[in-house]
């Protein structure tokens, strides 16, 4: 009841309106999810009901878009993660809004997509130079150990 | 008869702006949409003819087309989830 009192005061336009109920967020989540089904192909529709994701290929990478984490974008040869991207809309706007807006830059302005979004590459030259340290650090203890088992 | 919409995006879903049928619309109605549309565009929304799965960005405004307006895009925030919020456990 609250909630819709406070709604009473705001403005009239639904430019503003913004869900104030369980209720009305469900509502526009599932309006979203509707109109995402409405463009995406039946394919990746049916993916993303299986799998919760879906996937986009374009030019520099295969996107996996997902309602609640962050785009991946995996080499397309490869698979491998390479960086994620976050992407967010100007206004207030249900999850599955952010999912059509992504979907349809990355199939018509991929460049853009770059631009926009906050890209985190992902680090897999560290992890690299971490595993040739370990393994440096392994056969010096080896060898350390041969020394003293030679030496009695 | 052939049903048309400006819709956009919005906090609650979206909304249907104007419907037009393409037969029967008179010139200035379209008129009146068009200016809506460039309206939205100068403002950095970009649209998308949604047709049939069409799925392409357009520049301009196309009367036989079912359009999407889509808000402005920015960068987000790199968020991580906690592992206590991953599991769900509510340790506060």
């Amino acid at each position: 009841m609250a909630a819709q009192v406070g709604q009473d005061n705001l403005p009239t336009g639904l430019d503003v309106f913004s869900p104030t109920t369980q209720d009305d967020y469900d509502r526009a989540e599932d309006k979203a999810r509707q109109l995402l089904r409405s463009i995406l192909p039946e394919d990746t529709w049916s993916e993303l009901e299986e799998t919760g994701v879906i996937q986009c290929t374009g030019k520099r990478g295969k996107y996996i878009i997902s309602p609640y984490l962050q785009t991946e974008i995996r080499n397309a040869a490869s698979g491998r993660c390479v960086a994620d991207a976050c992407l967010q809309l100007s206004i207030p706007a249900p999850t599955y809004d952010r999912m059509v807006a992504e979907y349809l830059l990355i199939r018509n302005a991929e460049d853009i997509y770059w631009k926009t979004a906050n890209i985190f590459f992902r680090g897999g030259d560290e992890s690299g130079i971490a595993a040739l340290f370990l393994i440096a650090f392994d056969i010096a203890l080896f060898v350390n150990l041969l020394q003293v088992v030679t030496v009695r | 008869m052939a049903l048309k919409a400006l819709r956009m995006i919005c906090a609650g879903g979206d909304k249907t702006l104007a419907e037009w049928d393409t037969e029967t619309v008179s010139p200035h109605r379209l008129a009146e949409i068009e200016k809506e549309f460039n309206e939205k565009i100068a403002q950095g929304w970009f649209a998308a003819d949604i047709s049939e799965k069409r799925d392409v960005l357009i520049r301009e405004f196309d009367p036989s087309a079912e359009i999407l307006l889509i808000p402005r895009v920015q960068g987000g925030r790199y968020v991580t989830l906690e592992p206590s919020v991953m599991l769900g456990l509510n340790l506060s």
